[in-house]
């Protein structure tokens, strides 16, 4: 079973595009199995064969007829609205997995909105609508804020009056210093959870000037191990910078991101952090796996002068 | 390259020669990243018995 799996990913192993637990798991298995291992050498030696054969490039001619069609094409179209790339392709945008937090709540909200509409238009064809809260100047509650869910409906026995409990959605705004309790909530708040990775960018951003409160060092650590965005966590580790040295478990994290991080920049960066801390057991053995084994050219090489400039240890 | 489909020899040569990511090649021939890595494996499962019988 485990063989089949490998024979299957091997290939893809081999042009890297295996997520890394499966990476993991295909090199744990290749390790012992030797049937496997033959597979590997097989793929990779058709990988370097196929890279022999010759490719045919297209003519200039063809490129630049090419160009001309493509310019004359694009001069031709007119640029589609928003609602036109919805309407006519959703498959596009349906497709962009990272929008469905944000869309799944916006068709939440919308979905309960509507109901609601329907809810109000009904019931105001018979009877003016109370609103308990406004009830001074009768307008819909829609306009205030959009509605986020329904607590309770219920009607008075024996007449047509009807009373809603709702929850609402409304758009606030908070000012004040980074040491104001509230401010520092938010940001903390927007650095894990946010789905748009600028706005966490930016509070990881005001975060960073203030690493000494252990609950930001957490929000930069957490940014650094589980952001998506490698801007972020790029943000994230200036943030940690100072405290490598002081707080293990900082580095600890900062280790891991130089093993485990997809980023080059990062595990760049990370790598400079650590620099002072290089005869440190940890920091040594990470930078042995890294001269050895790291993607990247240039964090190979720097691993390896780092070592180079240690004082040999039993 | 006779062997394949004009479709598998895309995605191959995109992938291949371009160093393109699976999800990359899915996105440009409008289809999934998941249909893409199933072309892929076709495809060098033909070249690997073209080859071999070149031999």
């Amino acid at each position: 079973m485990k063989c089949d799996w490998v024979r299957q990913n091997v290939l893809f192993y081999v042009y890297n595009e295996l997520e890394d637990d499966a990476r993991y798991e295909v090199e744990q298995h290749l390790a012992r199995c030797s049937e496997c291992a033959t597979e590997l050498k097989a793929a990779r030696k058709l990988h370097a064969a196929l890279s022999e054969m010759p490719v045919a490039e297209p003519t200039p001619n063809l490129l630049a007829a090419s160009r001309m069609r493509l310019q004359e094409a694009l001069e031709t179209t007119q640029p589609g609205g928003f609602w036109q790339r919805v309407i006519f392709e959703p498959g596009t945008w349906l497709r962009q997995i990272r929008m469905a937090p944000a869309l799944a709540a916006v068709i939440f909200i919308v979905g309960f909105g509507g109901g609601i509409g329907a809810t109000y238009n009904f019931v105001a064809n018979r009877a003016p609508i109370i609103d308990v809260v406004n009830d001074e100047h009768s307008k819909t509650p829609t306009a205030e804020a959009s509605i986020a869910g329904i607590r309770s409906v219920t009607q008075e026995p024996g007449s047509n009056q009807v009373s809603i409990k709702y929850d609402t959605v409304l758009t606030q705004e908070a000012q004040g210093s980074l040491n104001d309790q509230r401010i520092q909530q938010l940001l903390l708040f927007a650095a894990r959870n946010n789905y748009n990775s600028g706005v966490r960018m930016d509070s990881v951003d005001v975060l960073t000037q203030a690493p000494n409160d252990t609950r930001v060092r957490e929000a930069l650590m957490y940014a650094l191990q589980n952001d998506t965005n490698p801007g972020v966590r790029l943000k994230a580790l200036d943030g940690l910078s100072g405290f490598v040295r002081q707080d293990a478990r900082v580095r600890d994290g900062v280790l891991r991101a130089l093993i485990s991080d997809t980023n080059s920049g990062v595990r760049m960066q990370a790598l400079r952090l650590v620099e002072p801390m290089k005869t440190d057991s940890n920091v040594r053995s990470v930078l042995t796996k890294l001269a050895q084994a790291d993607q990247n050219v240039s964090i190979r090489s720097q691993a390896r002068t780092m070592l180079s400039q240690m004082p040999e240890m039993d | 390259m006779a062997v394949l489909t004009p479709r598998e020899r895309m995605v191959f040569e995109l992938k291949h020669y371009h160093g393109l990511k699976l999800r990359t090649v899915g996105e440009m021939l409008n289809t999934t990243e998941e249909t893409a890595k199933n072309t892929l494996f076709r495809a060098t499962q033909k070249l690997r018995s073209a080859l071999a019988e070149m031999r």
